[in-house]
């Protein structure tokens, strides 16, 4: 059986994640990187952090974002997303040259 | 032949090739479609099963909010526009066309509250419902997405599981 893994911060404050995806929209609702982990460079893990971030993680996963309004923009996303990308591929290719 | 399992308990959020497309509270259907072919149907007969299947279809359904579809635009590079009418919004879709294949990802829940994430590596938008629905107050659009095997992969996607910790109320 697989152990649970906590990816919130002890206060619920903080929350880690590895998906650009998820990061991204995170970041569109508000959330700001405070933490980057690039220990394995092909599995980046960001740490994130808002007041009301256990609320955004379950509005993610329970498909009730629309309580949001305009402040999920999909272009926005795509914007912070492509920015996240960019980030990533950069330290990937930082790694493989040393 | 048809079969299907809904394997999702919740509602969702679902980004296709980087874009945000939109979200559902309804429970979202993934299903298996097989093609099959009778051996009866073939004059010399080998073998023991007289049923077997040559085709299997997966398919992701699901009900997108109506406002999503300047995002289905966007994602797919449609030329058409959104035209907006007196009760509703419509997209012309021509599937005849080249249509943008891409990683689709549904982030969802599983039982007890797990945090859940479908990611499949390929998937094509092949239907999306000519009529929309009105559910919980809203106006929702059904969309079918066809997921093909990537060949970098050589795989359909895969299924992540987070455990949501006891010490956070996320209710």
């Amino acid at each position: 059986m697989t152990e649970p893994r906590n990816n919130f911060s002890q206060d619920g404050k903080q929350y880690s994640s590895k998906d650009p995806d998820k990061i991204s929209l995170l970041q569109c609702l508000g959330a700001k990187i405070v933490k980057r982990d690039t220990t394995d460079p092909r599995n980046i893990v960001f740490t994130l952090e808002h007041n009301k971030i256990a609320e955004f993680v379950d509005a993610i996963h329970s498909g009730t974002l629309g309580k949001y309004g305009n402040i999920l923009r999909a272009d926005k996303c795509l914007e912070l997303r492509k920015q996240l990308m960019s980030y990533i591929n950069e330290v990937k290719l930082n790694a493989r040259g040393k | 032949m048809y079969s299907e399992k809904n394997i999702v308990f919740a509602g969702a959020t679902t980004v296709f090739a980087g874009m945000l497309l939109g979200w559902t509270r309804d429970p979202l259907t993934i299903g298996q479609e097989d093609d099959k072919v009778k051996i009866d149907d073939v004059q010399q007969k080998i073998g023991v099963v007289d049923v077997r299947r040559t085709k299997v279809n997966f398919i992701v359904k699901l009900n997108l909010y109506e406002f999503t579809l300047e995002n289905i635009q966007k994602a797919f590079g449609i030329n058409a526009n959104v035209v907006q009418g007196a009760a509703s919004k419509t997209l012309s879709l021509n599937l005849s066309g080249d249509y943008p294949e891409g990683e689709l990802l549904i982030l969802c829940k599983g039982p007890n509250n797990v945090l859940r994430t479908i990611r499949f590596y390929k998937a094509k938008l092949t239907d999306r419902g000519d009529t929309s629905l009105d559910a919980y107050g809203a106006t929702v659009i059904p969309v079918t997405f066809q997921v093909l095997v990537h060949p970098d992969y050589d795989d359909l996607g895969s299924i992540e599981e987070e455990y949501v910790p006891s010490s956070v109320v996320i209710d």
